[in-house]
């Protein structure tokens, strides 16, 4: 998976995209167990376009060039189908600016904070989504007061009552 | 122990060890836990294809010489 880093971070590198981080269920695999999924969740800030528009088309066009292929909603790099997610609201623009940065390997990548990734999975709302928030409780260090101020920036606390008591 | 009347106290028993067990998996460094989605992938995808689901499991580099 490095090799498929390497190229992410040559995205950033050239303002490809603005900045990226890991999320979804290998931003989870992080703070837990391994969890089964099959592409990489990319989320990215994208560079605003002069006409004030976001797109991710420089994104997929860069990776042709450099000869990675799509595959039905993902681009096979390195091996890893990775799935580009932009930061279309407040709480993954704000997940993506307090991402951290980590090793893997002799390469650096960021993840999204545990805190975040609750966040998230409680304003995506599927049942799979309440799975990993019982998940992260159980098995990810959790900065509560961090976490509390998360969920009362972006409105979340009530669904962390019902899904949490 | 037996297995096919399993006590209520020794499904408690394998039930915790269970949980320490996904405890300790947590604790593994991420290169780790890839290695280990990638052989999970491998295992679960012919039952994912037997339900009609088009996967593939990661080939990069380092696992597969």
């Amino acid at each position: 998976m490095k090799d498929t880093l390497k190229i992410l971070n040559q995205l950033e590198a050239e303002g490809v995209l603005g900045r990226y981080a890991i999320g979804g269920a290998m931003g989870a695999t992080f703070f837990v167990e391994p969890l089964l999924t099959y592409d990489l969740d990319i989320f990215v800030l994208l560079p605003e376009m002069a006409s004030g528009l976001l797109t991710m088309a420089p994104i997929y066009s860069a990776l042709r060039k450099w000869g990675y292929t799509e595959e039905a909603e993902c681009v096979n790099i390195e091996g890893v189908p990775v799935q580009f997610l932009p930061a279309y609201n407040r709480l993954l623009e704000e997940a993506l600016r307090e991402a951290i940065e980590i090793p893997y390997e002799d390469v650096t990548t960021r993840v999204l904070r545990a805190e975040h990734l609750l966040a998230i999975c409680l304003q995506t709302g599927r049942s799979k989504d309440r799975d990993r928030v019982r998940m992260l409780r159980e098995e990810a260090e959790i900065n509560d007061d961090y976490l509390q101020a998360v969920l009362e920036r972006h409105q979340l606390r009530e669904k962390w009552n019902q899904w949490t008591l | 122990m037996d297995l096919m009347n399993p006590e209520p106290a020794s499904v408690a028993h394998l039930f915790k060890a269970k949980e320490a067990r996904r405890k300790q998996l947590a604790k593994l460094p991420f290169p780790d836990k890839v290695k280990a989605l990638v052989r999970l992938q491998a295992m679960a995808a012919p039952v994912l294809r037997r339900r009609g689901r088009n996967v593939q499991p990661w080939r990069i580099s380092g696992l597969h010489e």
